[in-house]
């Protein structure tokens, strides 16, 4: 294309935009409000901020910058220091360390754990754009790890997108040898992207022993008693932490773009506040871990549910005592009436039963029938088979029966969900096949 | 290495070229086995001389699809809208289940189905589970359904190459094959079957790319852009990418770094916002209320939507028949109720055109021609209730949904000196009358699909005070059509008149000057007086190369 043609047709475009523009001004002049989505976001980011002005949009002006200019300014706004490397400009920042004491020993205990060796790596990364495709870059990386008691702080942070070498290379850096990686959901996210990156600038990312993505853990183990898995959910309702208020992650990639352009470096500071805050929780949920749920007496006092979950964990790594103690620990009191500590005596007794211990199993199932839920029918349908197939007795095996589908009826009048779909049936169906054995057998 | 196939276009190697930027080998020998193929070109008759009325072609083609069905002969039939691929569908399982025919062994296909049901119907095709399928244009490219008997063209496809994609879905290695194509009632289906040597001999379309479209440059840049940053002086495409790059700074959305390279700089993915089928980026979902648990039957873009999911349209899918209770413009769904009526609906566009920028001018016979820069908005504002069948009017209802606008490339002809001292009203006729056929000659001459050249006319244009007609491309930023109309306007206007001139109907009628809008009006004699003070010298569109 020739370049009057292009000019011609880039200045019409101009054209249309400016008055695009215009409209759009208008059209938000005349309903008087922006969307309230918008508007829920920018008064959260007013409410984040103690010194800032809210972003602006877009910043028109596109000359080169010095990416030296950059990084002082990201330094002075972040409160860090700049640094010079030979593949350019990176932005480091110490934060106070954290007190937070962990038996490294007791969390090796619980399954899928480091062994108490094992250098930890806690990782967290904001990024330019929410997806993780080609073009998506960290500008922000917050690392911590334990230096004895203390977990240490560090963030690092991107001046310009030309820098990305630098930033990287402190990365790696950072990383000791043999670390085991601890973040959320960074399998499927952080670390990835950090990897393309990595490639991207013709390095190879550094190599790690293994990747814990607490997400998972904690997916498997609370996900019964939260109402999501979002890392600040799970700092509200398992850490019983409260952040003071916050940004939206939605906004974050817009606020470093409008950084690069010449926009303030206060929306920043509240992005780092932000990613120190995950990073933290990130060693406070293995703490939590540790500490609540870790070999010993303390398990007694972590919620029947949690156990029950723990048991399924041990049992996938093989681990059958410590699956059955965790589950004897949420199988007592079964009376109380919590439906954890039925569904603990369930699990127990299946457990026993598939290890060959058919004497412990009976006793368990028969503790089942004073649950006060629609479990108890189950402890009664075992009963009814002991009954059946052992003790011979087919007038007691049947009364069991229909104790099983009284428990059913009264769960399902409480309006209780009823276990799995078929149950009724099957339970009505043994009972007809019963009661024509007692038929044949009195008659 | 970058292997590109093509089945049916005629400058394989030009387009490959200005796809990769490269010089490339062309193979172009088929040595592919096949069987005796049959080609029919159907006129429908003319009912009417005086109206210009003729059979539907929909009729006939669901007529010429039922003995092949009950034959047991695995048969597509291609329809030229979703609505009339429901309509003819309707027709064959009413027509199969009277007569005891294989009825479930009959199936739609078209865009705004779910992906699910598509590749269901795709796999019947294959495994000759379903015998025949009532389909848009949806099934022509890229589709694999295997090779079946028969292909019946419900109204030409639009272009050679089209055209031939269809009837080649019929086309078995051993056994003999049939293809049917009938003339819809437009004037381009009526010259292509008049004129069978247009389609038997002549060569198919030439791809066309215009790698100057600024906006699908643009947004090549974008997504380029997201991946690896630019180096300063890098090209993309025909030019430097610099000036497009600064455009685009400005835009917020790239860069340039200390390093003077120029990074993508905005949180949004560039790709997501764009369609490689659709025209319009964003799509309506439909959503079936009827059930207990609502579900989601389809999705159709923006456009359409405004056309088909209108509140109180009846939308039909599967040749069921749902009533639109209610249309979600902002949050684009349509919620709809399963009925069984008697009518469907027709819902009407209307377009205005405003001229941005004129490139060039010149004088010609009777007034004078130009292209340019246009905006085209274009608004839905009633609808039609039409019995089935009959097509019988049932009355009308407003439709309120918001204007879409098309900025793009436009050709017009400004007829101020041939129409002096014309009364108003008969211009009005004689203007649609020649714009319909100009619309017509151009996509012949130029070998698109008539619906890719928009048409507007005014008899005293806001903007020029002369009677106007505007050929409009329906691309944004248009494909360079509009460039080429202007520099071939004589042929274009000699073409016109003799098409006009040509039709066997008394005065006026769907397949030359459109379709009459008042019963006691003379529009071909308006149209053809109008352009013989158009007409400069003895040129005709048999002369137009390629053409014929």
């Amino acid at each position: 294309m020739d370049g009057t043609r292009l000019q011609r047709g880039l200045d019409n475009l101009r054209r249309g935009r400016v008055a695009a523009d215009r409209a759009a001004a208008a059209r938000a002049e005349r309903s008087g409000e922006a969307d309230p989505d918008i508007r829920r976001a920018i008064a959260s980011i007013v409410a984040a901020a103690d010194s800032f002005r809210a972003p602006q949009p877009v910043w028109r002006d596109v000359g080169p910058v010095d990416a030296a200019a950059l990084a002082h300014r990201l330094a002075a706004g972040l409160d860090g220091d700049a640094i010079q490397t030979p593949r350019g400009w990176y932005v480091r920042r110490e934060l106070r360390p954290v007190y937070l004491p962990v038996d490294r020993e007791r969390l090796a205990s619980l399954p899928g754990m480091p062994p108490p060796s094992a250098p930890l790596l806690c990782l967290d990364t904001e990024t330019t754009g929410l997806g993780s495709a080609a073009g998506t870059v960290a500008f922000l990386i917050g690392l911590a790890w334990w230096e004895g008691e203390r977990l240490r702080l560090l963030q690092l942070a991107l001046p310009d997108h030309s820098e990305e070498g630098a930033l990287l290379d402190a990365l790696a850096a950072e990383t000791p040898r043999n670390a085991w990686l601890v973040t959320y959901n960074g399998r499927s996210f952080d670390w990835p992207l950090l990897e393309t990156r990595f490639r991207m600038n013709r390095d190879r990312p550094p190599g790690l022993d293994a990747h814990l993505d607490l997400l998972l853990l904690v997916r498997r183990l609370f996900r019964h008693r939260l109402p999501d898995a979002r890392l600040q959910t799970v700092e509200r309702h398992l850490l019983r932490r409260h952040r003071a208020p916050d940004i939206p992650a939605s906004e974050i990639p817009a606020i470093y773009h409008s950084f690069l352009r010449g926009g303030p470096t206060g929306p920043l500071r509240v992005v780092a506040r932000h990613n120190a805050e995950d990073v933290v929780t990130l060693g406070r949920i293995l703490a939590h871990l540790e500490r609540g749920y870790g070999i010993g007496e303390v398990r007694r006092w972590a919620p029947k549910g949690d156990l029950v979950r723990l048991a399924r964990l041990f049992r996938h790594e093989g681990r059958t005592d410590e699956a059955l103690s965790c589950l004897a620990e949420a199988a007592t009191g079964i009376e109380g009436g919590d439906p954890d500590t039925a569904l603990a005596t369930v699990e127990l007794a299946r457990l026993l039963r598939r290890h060959g211990r058919i004497a412990e199993a009976g006793v368990t199932w028969s503790r089942l029938v004073a649950a006060p839920g629609p479990l108890a029918a189950l402890g009664w349908i075992e009963l009814a088979k002991e009954r059946e197939h052992r003790e011979r007795n087919l007038a007691s095996a049947w009364a069991a029966t229909d104790e099983a589908l009284l428990a059913l009826y009264r769960s399902r009048g409480q309006g209780q969900a009823i276990l799995r779909r078929g149950l009724e049936a099957d339970l009505a169906g043994r009972r007809a096949r019963l009661a024509r054995r007692l038929a044949r057998a009195t008659a | 290495m970058i292997v590109c196939c093509s089945a049916t276009i005629g400058n394989p190697a030009e387009l490959a070229a200005a796809l990769t930027g490269r010089q490339p080998r062309l193979v172009d020998r088929n040595g592919a086995p096949s069987g005796e193929r049959h080609v029919l070109m159907i006129q429908p008759p003319l009912l009417d001389p005086a109206t210009g009325a003729r059979g539907s072609a929909q009729t006939l083609a669901t007529r010429w699809a039922l003995p092949f069905l009950r034959a047991g002969r695995q048969t597509l039939v291609f329809g030229r809208s979703r609505v009339g691929v429901e309509l003819m569908l309707s027709t064959l399982r009413e027509a199969l289940r009277l007569g005891d025919g294989p009825r479930s062994r009959v199936r739609g296909y078209r865009g705004g189905y779910l992906p699910t049901e598509r590749r269901a119907v795709e796999r019947g095709l294959r495994d000759g589970e379903l015998l025949g399928v009532v389909t848009t244009n949806a099934l022509e490219l890229g589709v694999d359904v295997g090779q079946l008997d028969v292909a019946i063209l419900a109204g030409y496809p639009g272009s050679i190459a089209a055209t031939w994609q269809q009837m080649g879905r019929a086309g078995r290695r051993q056994s003999t094959s049939v293809a049917v194509l009938i003339a819809g009632g437009g004037p381009v289906d009526r010259y292509v079957v008049e004129h069978p040597e247009f389609l038997l001999a002549s060569t198919p379309e030439e791809a066309r790319l215009d790698p100057d479209n600024l906006h699908v440059l643009l947004a090549h840049l974008k997504a380029a852009c997201f991946e690896l940053p630019f180096e300063p002086g890098e090209h993309f495409g025909p030019s430097e990418a610099e000036p497009l790059l600064a455009f685009l700074g400005e835009e917020g959305l790239v860069r340039r770094a200390g390093d003077d390279r120029w990074y993508w700089s905005n949180e949004n993915f560039p790709a997501s916002s764009v369609s490689l089928r659709a025209a319009a980026e964003e799509n309506v979902v439909i959503i079936d209320t009827t059930p207990d648990r609502p579900r989601v039957i389809g999705e159709i873009d923006i456009f359409a939507a405004q056309t088909l999911v209108h509140e109180d349209a009846i939308y039909i899918h599967e040749s069921t028949q749902y009533h639109v209770d209610k249309l979600d413009w902002d949050e684009r769904k349509a919620y709809v109720r399963r009925v069984d009526i008697d009518h469907y609906t027709y819902a009407d566009r209307a377009v205005t055109l405003k001229p941005l920028e004129t490139f060039a001018t010149a004088a010609v016979t009777g007034g004078s021609r130009a292209h340019g820069e246009v905006m085209v908005s274009s608004l839905v504002s009633m609808f039609k209730k039409l019995k089935f069948g009959t097509d019988e009017n049932l009355g009308w209802g407003p439709v309120h949904l918001p204007e879409i606008e098309l900025q793009t490339t436009s050709y017009w002809l400004m007829a101020g000196g041939a129409a002096h001292g014309w009364r108003r009203a008969d211009l009005d006729v004689a203007l649609i009358g020649v714009g319909r056929a100009m619309q017509a000659v151009a996509a012949v001459m130029l070998m698109v699909d008539p619906r890719d050249l928009g048409l507007v006319s005014q008899v005293r244009s806001p903007h020029n005070q002369e009677p106007t007609v505007y050929l409009y491309e329906c691309v944004p930023g248009g494909v360079g059509l509009s460039e080429r109309l202007f520099e071939r306007h004589a042929e274009l206007v000699a073409g016109a008149a003799e098409l006009i001139a040509a039709c066997d109907c008394a005065s006026g009628c769907p397949a030359c000057t459109g379709p009459r809008l008042e019963p006691d009006v003379d529009a071909k004699a308006l149209a053809l007086r109008l352009l013989s003070a158009l007409v400069s010298g003895p040129a005709s569109i048999a002369a137009a190369p390629n053409a014929a």
